[in-house]
């Protein structure tokens, strides 16, 4: 008899999960369940999560990441990063003089001013691309703000629990949408780069995984008139973002090529500027 | 089988999880430990345990990922259903055995991963205009597959370790 009771439990949760994994999320509904129940334990690996996260940065940056394969002469970099920072500060200028202009917006200010720093303690225990902040004092804190990075931007927070650990949805995470603009840097003629616009309206950018995004709404045509190559920046114009975000890096283009389910539509590919997996800490933006 | 080792058992393979899930996301690798220990629990434990444990597991999994809730729940309950009717003592040391049976475990977690992705998108499709349409956006397959033939390749050296600390877990010994 008792067998027979836990045959009817064990089998009546197996019913509840499939019912949460398979049918509750086709309503959205799985999301609220999920989320509060989540973000409520998270934090509780960390002391775990945190000391590997660190290692597992170290080890990948020591064993994998990209050599350097530049060999040029000592002096020659240096007459390169002053050449680099000279053009970094009048760029920055050019951009606050711009702003300036624009009689309804307000001058950008320094973004930090509007940030709260929060380390990286974790990532997705499963294959998507979310990070896992330590915990924190999270009264200011709430579901949906932006986070970014001095690379440009990271992703949402997700899933915060009071008390507990907040979880970021990287832009790289499949499914994660933004709108985004085009820019390239080129010379101006009179030994100045200016940055140029490509394309007025804004693009659908979505995350595909594994470090990658893609833009699949534009035909070969337009990307074509456009002019888009690789190496152009990809940049945040999206009205569902603060507007001192609007700008902001969201990654280069890597690749151009045309759909193979729609050959009349081209598919960009794109990734952040930098492997956002391994980031060790992060800025929750809220201008509130 | 005592409550307090499985907790700690799970708390300290799902910190290892997340914790260098930064490997994983960043190699493209992607080995599943938590399964590992859900074959250890299925293996040494008496039946209801074994269930009841293998299905919490994915529980936990399912708390610390972005998945639908539900998903591991799910795979690892039906993980525990394979090696609680297969009936075979898999606590054996045979390396090739473990090595296989966390293929095989492998196998299903990702055909029920996959069939999740495959109902329940990461992101829908969308009908942006009259002439412009995406369509939905699923998770990357190739982690996973990789990722199940590092997880039998793992298995030997977490699963013997485990073995040898059987004797914490007070496993009971009438199975069946």
């Amino acid at each position: 008899m008792p067998f027979i009771r836990f045959n009817q439990i064990f089998w009546l949760l197996m019913a509840l999960a499939f019912t949460s994994a398979f049918i509750l999320p086709r309503f959205s509904a799985t999301e609220n369940i999920g989320t509060k129940a989540s973000a409520q334990v998270r934090g509780l690996f960390a002391p775990i999560s945190f000391p590997l996260h660190r290692l597992g940065t170290w080890t990948y940056s020591a064993l994998f990441a990209d050599a350097v394969a530049d060999h040029r002469p000592d002096d020659q970099l240096r007459n390169e990063n002053d050449y680099l920072r000279t053009e970094l500060v009048r760029l920055t200028r050019q951009l606050e003089e711009l702003l300036a202009l624009n009689s309804d917006r307000e001058l950008l200010g320094d973004l930090r001013a509007y940030c709260t720093p929060m380390a990286v303690v974790g990532s997705d225990s499963g294959n998507r691309q979310t990070l896992v902040l330590r915990p924190a004092l999270t009264g200011r804190l709430r579901d949906g703000l932006p986070v970014i990075c001095p690379s440009g931007l990271v992703g949402r927070l997700d899933r915060l629990g009071a008390g507990s650990g907040a979880q970021v949805r990287l832009i790289t995470d499949p499914g994660f949408r933004l709108e985004a603009g085009f820019r390239r840097f080129v010379d101006g003629g009179d030994g100045k780069t200016k940055v140029v616009a490509l394309a007025s309206t804004p693009q659908l950018v979505e995350g595909l995984g594994d470090g990658r995004m893609v833009i699949r709404n534009m035909t070969d045509r337009q990307v074509k008139e456009v002019g888009l190559q690789k190496g152009d920046w990809v940049v945040l114009n999206d009205r569902d973002y603060e507007r001192d975000l609007q700008g902001l890096k969201v990654g280069v283009i890597t690749a151009i090529g045309l759909r193979s389910d729609a050959p009349y539509y081209a598919r960009i590919e794109l990734k952040p500027m930098q492997n956002l997996n391994l980031l060790r800490e992060v800025m929750v933006f809220d201008q509130q | 089988m005592k409550l307090l080792p499985y907790l700690i058992l799970a708390y300290i393979t799902l910190g290892i999880q997340s914790g260098l899930g930064v490997l994983w996301n960043s190699s493209g690798v992607m080995p599943n430990l938590v399964l590992l220990v859900v074959i250890f629990i299925a293996s040494h434990a008496s039946r209801d345990a074994a269930l009841l444990g293998c299905f919490c597991l994915g529980l936990m999994q399912d708390l610390l990922s972005q998945q639908p809730l539900g998903v591991y729940a799910l795979a690892y309950g039906f993980v525990g259903l394979i090696i609680v009717g297969a009936g075979h003592n898999f606590a054996r040391t045979n390396p090739l055995i473990q090595m296989g049976t966390a293929l095989v475990c492998g196998i299903v977690v990702l055909f029920i991963l996959l069939i999740n992705q495959r109902f329940v998108p990461a992101a829908p499709a969308l009908q942006l205009s009259p002439d412009s349409f995406v369509p939905a956006i699923r998770p990357p397959v190739w982690p996973l597959i990789s990722g199940v033939f590092l997880t039998s390749l793992l298995a030997p050296l977490v699963l013997w370790p485990l073995h040898k600390m059987k004797r914490y877990f007070a496993f009971d010994r009438r199975r069946w």
